[in-house]
């Protein structure tokens, strides 16, 4: 049994009740035979259901528990985590930090998760700023 | 006089300019391992829309190019491919250079690249009109099927189970059908968001699959203790004789050929057209027991297939609107931001235009072709840069590129939850193409068969009774259950033996 599969599988028929459920009180389709706006995602959702459970049998019969981690993996496991939250973190608080301190804190946070010592990884992480602040701000005009 | 107007166009000194940025960006990106073609163009995909339309897609269309003809640079001295279409370069590219012959094989990947681009691109300016014009005779009902088609195909080739891929691909076509709705616009899924008006952003999502994704999963699976890559160019000039070019010549006319076709087939890329170019050259070489020992003609071959491949994808995505692979998909992605749609209108709305991307094809692959034949001892110290500072540099252009697209924190929030779904995909071994390929194509089927619909008052019998619709469901149904038949037919001989 393929855990991790069958929690995709279960992801899957909860995005297509998610999309479902809310298709069938959309309009309905026009004298002229032409579908509504609920058509489309009922159809999708009930083909992604069954495609869903199919694969999730293929999951059960497979004679795997989970990913199959290897050593470098175990090791690499919280500092997959670690960026993973910094991601979100930093996409959260982009939106009410300025772009600049934002970015060199957060280049130099993963930098210093990467094991770079910290002089390099201060001018790497300022010049970088900079340089994506000055191409995307200046040249580009991105309101950054 | 259109033909001329369109390379001149190409001459501009912005749009040149953007052209060989594009290349050498594409030069550094491809050589690295891990860092793809499909990660270049879509990490650089937000810069090229706020350019004017010829210099953005210089741009991408010299990423695009020189990415794919630089990855086969560490696969010869590294026996790393940079992207996964020059995985079969390593099959003698790397042989040859632990011989002595380094210069030699990144001289024939950059001579042979170019000569693939080359004619691919013929083949993209001779097919393409005449299949464009085509389609013109297409109605909703086979822009419905050939949608289908194109989805069913990129789920028959990727590989993977079919299932797998149709349910991947199904998640992408039902995400599609967030936003406005094309035919009443009628607001879906967008919980009050103006930001999901236009649905979920396609380049922001593709920067999140395979931009952050990528680079989670190289965080997850690489060794960050391990010796950084070393590799060495023979400083000995080793320029290929043109009597060896002519020898190679048929061969790699015809791996073109081969890699044309290939590459029109939605979801079949560079990879599987070198492959069975490599393959096919061998059966048919007099020394084929070379051939995997350091081979000049298997190198070419594959270098050649990697690069041909290109022309053919252009060729489906421009007159079809069907992508040929991931990279094309975003190009899709960005003819529509700049408000063309591919497919035979564009030939008649924009034909300056598509002339001027067929220019710039050529223009990039000359421009390779100088770029790659006098750097070539670049490449050892590029290859030992730190994979780290790569992530982060990736990471962060990943962040700001989805930003710029539209100013927008909805694009940023997709891009990056999708980068997290992006790891889970590669780690659940679920292809992106499908995913991505129905977040794409969901409109166009949705627009065009709820019109069809409209038109047959609600009747489905002209999918059975139009030629082309009969054509195309009969290829859908046939690459959807061929592979498993095979599949099935070969478990059981196995077992009977």
């Amino acid at each position: 049994m393929n855990k991790a599969g069958l929690v995709f599988v279960g992801i899957s028929i909860a995005v297509a009740v998610f999309f479902m459920i809310p298709a069938f009180s959309m309009p309905g389709g026009s004298v002229d035979g032409a579908p509504g706006p609920g058509y489309f995602p009922i159809i999708l959702s009930v083909i992604v259901i069954i495609l869903a459970i199919i694969q999730g049998i293929f999951y059960l019969r497979e004679d795997k528990k989970s990913f199959d981690q290897d050593e470098t993996q175990r090791k690499n496991k919280p500092m997959l985590f670690i960026v993973c939250i910094a991601t979100l973190v930093y996409t959260i608080l982009f939106m009410f930090i300025p772009f600049i301190p934002l970015t060199i804190v957060a280049v130099g946070f993963l930098n210093w998760l990467f094991g770079k010592k910290w002089i390099p990884n201060l001018i790497f992480s300022v010049a970088f700023t900079m340089i994506i602040y000055v191409i995307f701000s200046k040249f580009l005009h991105v309101m950054l | 006089m259109d033909w001329l107007s369109a390379f001149a166009g190409v001459f501009r000194p912005d749009v040149f300019f953007y052209l060989v940025v594009g290349v050498v960006s594409g030069a550094f990106i491809g050589t690295m391992p891990g860092l793809t073609a499909t990660m270049a163009v879509a990490v650089l995909t937000p810069i090229s829309f706020w350019l004017e339309p010829a210099c953005g897609f210089a741009m991408l269309i010299g990423v695009y190019n020189s990415a794919i003809w630089s990855g086969g640079i560490s696969a010869i001295l590294i026996n790393t491919p940079g992207t996964p279409a020059s995985m079969a370069s390593t099959f003698d590219g790397y042989k040859l250079s632990q011989k002595g012959y380094s210069g030699l094989a990144l001289n024939i990947n950059t001579i042979w690249s170019v000569f693939g681009g080359l004619v691919s691109t013929v083949c993209l300016a001779t097919f393409s009109f005449p299949l464009a014009s085509f389609a013109l005779k297409f109605g909703p009902s086979e822009f419905a099927v050939v949608a289908l088609f194109g989805l069913t195909m990129m789920v028959s080739v990727s590989g993977t189970s079919p299932v797998k891929g149709l349910l991947v691909g199904f998640l992408g076509l039902l995400l599609s059908t967030v936003g406005l709705e094309t035919i009443h616009a009628y607001k879906r899924y967008t919980f009050g968001q103006a930001g999901l008006l236009d649905g979920l952003n396609f380049v922001a999502v593709m920067i999140g699959l395979f931009g952050v994704g990528e680079i989670l999963y190289q965080i997850y699976t690489t060794e960050r203790d391990a010796p950084s890559m070393k590799a060495e160019v023979k400083t000995k000039k080793q320029m290929p004789s043109l009597k060896l070019l002519g020898k190679l010549f048929p061969k790699n006319l015809f791996a073109s050929a081969i890699s044309v076709i290939i590459g029109a087939i939605p979801g079949a890329g560079g990879d599987i057209a070198s492959i069975i170019c490599w393959g096919q050259a061998k059966r048919t070489s007099k020394h084929p027991e070379e051939y995997g020992e350091g081979s000049v003609e298997g190198l070419s071959v594959t270098c050649t297939a990697n690069n041909a491949v290109i022309g053919g994808a252009m060729t489906t995505m421009l007159s079809l609107g069907i992508p040929g692979d991931s990279v094309t998909a975003i190009l899709i992605g960005s003819l529509m931001m700049y408000g063309m749609t591919p497919g035979p209108m564009l030939f008649i709305e924009n034909r300056p235009f598509v002339l001027t991307l067929i220019a710039q094809m050529v223009i990039a692959n000359l421009a390779i072709l100088a770029f790659g034949l006098t750097t070539s001892k670049i490449y050892p110290k590029m290859l030992a840069i730190k994979k780290t500072s790569l992530w982060v540099v990736v990471l962060f252009f990943c962040f700001v590129g989805a930003y710029a697209i539209n100013n927008s924190y909805v694009d940023l929030i997709a891009m990056a939850v999708f980068g997290i779904v992006g790891f889970c995909f590669k780690m659940l071994d679920l292809p992106n193409g499908p995913f991505i390929l129905g977040l794409l194509l969901g409109k166009l089927l949705e627009a065009n068969l709820r019109r069809t619909l409209a038109m047959t008052m609600g009747s489905y019998a002209i999918f059975f009774t139009s030629p082309i619709n009969v054509v195309l469901l009969l290829i859908t149904v046939l690459s959807l259950f061929l592979p498993t038949f095979n599949k099935w037919r070969k478990a059981r001989k196995a077992s009977s033996n």
